[in-house]
């Protein structure tokens, strides 16, 4: 008798086992394109074994657990790949930006003006009271004047824009980091009563990839099932339930120094090796700030080298040449300015060496297009050309390093997915294999139904 | 392996946006005809292209100033070549003189031809006269009142006319010396109707200045090495408006911006202009603020090109800008109110003239015609018509000379002029060739530049400009591979087990 219950006992478990089963395919199946979602697997485990007139008997099957198919490995990989491209990607957003302002190749830009404005000079000094050529001077220096503001002014919106971009991402990564240390405190709790954790797990995941692409982090999973982490250089971020925040303190320059919110006269920029935030302060503080320098030099040699020669000259008024250019103050290019005096009454133009019209000033002027002034090792247009050069380079490579970072990062993804990734053909097959263990156990009740109902009918 | 879902349409993603990336980027191409369509495309390229714009725009340039250059050069040419003419054609005046009928009829040419020549050596390029030196306000040739020492004269030092004819009609002052001598011990007799009638005789004074009347005078200078001898006779043929051959000192002029509201003047204790170049004394003040006498200011004697050292000490209200001992130039400074004081950069000029003819100066005007080197375009007056600097004959004086000689029937006088005539010509087809040989130095540039610039174009086409046929090989190519992506991004979705259930 005893025997037949236990056949319908087991009918129930491999019932219900189907049943788990196909509730995890079904789970499976529908976050197949859930980003982060790691496949789960019912563990089926057979009974322990009854004894049946003192002979051991399989008695049913029952699920040990939900499994979480993940590599702990690939996932650590795939953390520290997210920091490689975080700060690759913003490398080649950035100066693909920076790159589109200097695209001299269809002309029109910093080297055309700059080659017209030479050319004003010496025609200028072919007719050296010509009113024509002294009109046209003033306009090729005022356009000139102009495209250095422009091209200044946009390098500073790209910095200023990097600068607003590292509060936001010192931001971001705060709420990503308080979010790590809350969901610490559920999982550790839903372990310890034997919840089923895996989606906060999968959760913390994509945080902890959130936090690496803006920071390099590194973490460590305690056994409790809290992580812990930490900047490249070890300070701790998140410890257990608990999260250290990060602020952004202004500097001198105005721009944003990032630093830990208890301790926020120490920046700590010097310590932050990869994503997003690194790329964001090397683009600001090194890479863009470097051409803009390069800009600040090539028209302060410019404006200081024109107005020397400009004050040893004669104006069409006999008067000793002033100022051509306003003299650069701090901010460099971003404020190059033609004199008002120049534009009001190009007349005030120097073009001659003497009171009387030799036009030999303009031709001096104009000769500085040839010539390698004190500090350079080039004419200034070739300087220009370097730096358009030298922009172009660092395109090609930070396009070829994020190419590359996001070519592993896609390697690793791949090698993820193999692992946590749901396979629907897979999932069909289990589908399969779970309704048909339902069948089965239905059929295995029947069966022990009759068995039943034929000793009642004995009896 | 297992292949998941993911794996499966993020690597079909992945190959199509690379396919659509490889399409338009050869599309890009295609559209600008340019391989470089931003510097990253090639850094190196890109720097290239920039850099042989800049040498084309120069070679433009270059090509451009040549061009100023050769324009001036050929109007040069032409108007020297045809002074030469002129010239030739008032030495045969001179040579055909042989009877005192035919001489008034020859001086009559030979005084248009002076006009003719005149009016081509005050020829203009623009707004700029061509044989002024750097010049441009004022032209420089002008009628000259030239007395004509008769070729029999005992003197032999040089004569100048001076002061200003205020006549209304032309006429003819003759001088005639009647007791020879130094200035100072030596007489003459003035007559203004070609020696009908005579004036009393006079002392020539000390020094060398007499008068003609109508404001005219003449000066002896102390430079030959026969004083005065009696008999000695000069004619003066004095026209309104016509400019004596002294040297002269133009009224000194404040440039446009002074802030000084006060005036300039040439001071009483100037003396003659002693230099024997035409000249621009320029006093410019420094430092900013200053009243008359106390302003620092420093003074160069060449227009501007170089300066004296800056004068800290105080000046009462007179500048000395020529000291040459004699000679000096000195400027008046007078405020126009009590608080009227210099400004850094208050500028005053003065135009000191050589005794001659010309007012322009001998300064070089030059272009430009290659990375440093530069052409002098222009042919100073004072190298082609005068006789100072590089100059040899005063070509004006010599046909002044002529015509009067003519007038006077002097017969050795004429010939004397046709020699100094043949001396100019000769220097002015000397610049003629000069120019010519200039141009044609600026054409060997013009075809060397055009050989240049192609080279440099072939060069810089092929750094950016595509390769058409192997880019529509490639576009064909791509754009199958895209077709390729396309078709099997359609068939994807097939390939999997529920076609099955």
């Amino acid at each position: 008798m005893s025997g037949i219950y236990q056949i319908l006992n087991t009918a129930k478990e491999g019932l219900l086992a189907s049943q788990i089963g196909l509730g995890v395919t079904g789970a499976n199946v529908t976050n197949a394109s859930t980003p982060g979602y790691v496949r789960q697997r019912a563990v089926l485990a057979a009974k322990s074994p009854g004894e049946v007139a003192g002979n051991a008997v399989q008695t049913g099957v029952e699920v040990t657990t939900i499994e979480r198919l993940y590599n702990r490995f690939i996932e650590f990989q795939l953390v520290d790949q997210a920091s490689q491209v975080g700060e690759s990607g913003i490398r080649k957003e950035t100066l693909e930006r920076v790159e589109a302002l200097f695209n001299e190749t269809d002309g029109g830009g910093l080297n055309e003006l700059m080659n017209r404005f030479w050319s004003a000079w010496e025609d200028l000094s072919a007719n050296p009271t010509g009113q024509v050529e002294r009109t046209a001077l003033a306009e090729a220096a005022d356009g000139l004047a102009g495209m250095f503001r422009e091209y200044a002014g946009e390098l500073y919106g790209i910095r200023a824009d990097c600068n607003t971009q590292v509060a936001a991402a010192v931001s971001e990564l705060n709420g990503a980091l308080s979010d790590i240390a809350a969901l610490n405190g559920k999982i550790v709790e839903g372990l310890s009563g034997g919840v089923n954790v895996n989606n906060l797990l999968d959760q913390r995941s994509a945080l902890l990839k959130k936090a690496a692409g803006l920071i390099d982090i590194q973490y460590v999973e305690e056994t409790g099932g809290a992580v812990n982490v930490l900047t490249s250089d070890g300070r701790s971020l998140v410890q257990g339930i608990s999260s250290w925040q990060l602020g952004v303190q202004v500097r001198v320059d105005g721009y944003y120094d990032v630093v830990y919110r208890d301790n926020p006269t120490a920046p700590v920029n010097g310590a932050i090796g990869g994503g997003k935030l690194a790329g964001l302060i090397d683009m600001r503080d090194t890479t863009a700030k470097g051409y803009q320098d390069a800009l600040d030099e090539l028209a302060r040699a410019m404006v200081d080298a024109v107005n020397d020669r400009h004050a040893s000259g004669f104006d069409n008024y006999r008067n000793a040449g002033g100022t051509f250019f306003e003299p650069l103050g701090s901010t460099g290019a971003r404020d190059m300015q033609v004199s008002g005096a120049i534009l009001g009454d190009p007349n005030r133009i120097a073009a001659s060496a003497t009171v009387n019209a030799d036009g030999d000033n303009a031709r001096a002027i104009a000769g500085i297009r040839d010539e390698i002034l004190p500090d350079f090792v080039t004419t200034l247009g070739e300087f220009y050309a370097s730096l358009v050069g030298r922009i172009g380079q660092d395109v090609t490579e930070a396009a070829r390093r994020d190419a590359h970072e996001t070519g592993i990062m896609t390697q690793m993804e791949n090698a993820w997915e193999q692992t946590s990734g749901v396979s629907i053909d897979e999932e069909m097959m289990n589908l399969i294999k779970y309704q048909m263990g339902y069948a089965a156990a239905a059929k295995l009740a029947q069966a022990a139904d009759e068995l039943l109902k034929t000793l009642l009918e004995m009896g | 392996m297992r292949i998941t879902e993911n794996m499966r349409y993020g690597s079909l993603i992945a190959g199509l946006g690379r396919a659509q990336g490889n399409y338009s980027s050869l599309m890009e191409q295609m559209a600008s005809q340019k391989k470089i369509n931003r510097p990253s495309d090639d850094p190196v390229g890109a720097t290239r292209v920039l850099d042989f714009r800049g040498v084309r725009d120069a070679i433009a340039q270059y090509g451009r100033n040549i061009e100023n250059a050769d324009a001036w050069l050929q109007l040069s040419e032409t108007k020297l070549e045809n002074i030469s003419d002129l010239i030739g054609q008032a030495r045969e005046a001179g040579i055909n003189d042989q009877s005192a009928q035919t001489r008034q009829v020859l001086a009559q040419n030979v005084g248009s031809l002076l006009e003719e020549i005149l009016s081509l050596a005050n020829s203009k390029f623009g707004d700029r006269w061509l044989f002024a030196g750097s010049r441009t306000d004022r032209a420089p040739f002008e009628r000259i009142i030239l007395p004509v020492a008769r070729s029999a004269n005992g003197f032999d030092g040089s004569v100048y006319s001076g002061g200003t004819y205020t006549g209304s009609a032309d006429k003819t002052y003759t001088v005639r010396i009647a007791s020879g001598g130094a200035p100072g011990t030596a007489t003459y007799e003035v007559s203004d109707d070609g020696g009908t009638t005579w004036g009393a005789a006079a002392v020539v004074p000390a020094s060398g200045i007499v008068s003609l009347g109508d404001g005219l005078t003449v000066r002896f200078g102390d430079d030959g090495t026969t004083g005065l001898t009696a008999g000695d006779l000069f004619y003066v043929n004095a026209y309104p408006g016509g400019r004596t051959t002294d040297a002269r000192v133009e009224t000194p002029r404040a440039a446009a911006n002074n802030a000084f509201a006060g005036t300039v003047s040439l001071d009483a204790s100037s003396g003659t202009y002693g230099g024997d170049r035409n000249r621009t004394f320029v006093v410019q003040f420094v430092n900013g603020g200053g009243a008359v006498g106390e302003a620092d200011y420093r003074v160069s004697t060449d227009g501007g090109k170089t300066w004296g050292a800056v004068q800290t000490a105080s000046w009462g209200g007179t500048i000395t800008v020529d000291d040459t001992a004699g000679h000096e130039q000195v400027l008046r400074f007078t405020a126009a109110g009590p608080a009227d004081g210099f400004a850094e950069n208050d500028l005053f000029y003065l135009n000191a003239c050589a005794p001659g003819v010309y007012s322009g100066n001998g300064e070089d005007l030059s272009v430009a015609t290659g990375r440093g080197s530069r052409m002098v375009y222009n042919v100073t007056g004072e190298e082609a018509f005068t006789d100072r600097g590089r100059g040899a004959v005063d070509l004006f004086a010599a046909l002044e000379s002529l015509k009067t000689a003519l007038e006077q029937g002097d017969r050795e006088g004429v010939i004397a002029q046709v020699d100094r005539l043949t001396t100019a010509q000769d220097t002015i087809r000397r610049y003629v060739a000069e120019s010519g040989a200039r141009r044609s130095s600026l054409d060997i540039s013009t075809n060397n530049y055009q050989v240049l610039d192609d080279k440099v174009a072939g060069l810089m086409s092929a750094a950016e400009d595509v390769d058409l046929e192997r880019l529509i090989v490639e576009f064909k190519m791509k754009e199958t591979a895209l077709q390729a992506s396309y078709a099997m991004s359609v068939q994807i979705g097939r390939m999997s087990i529920l076609e099955y259930l």
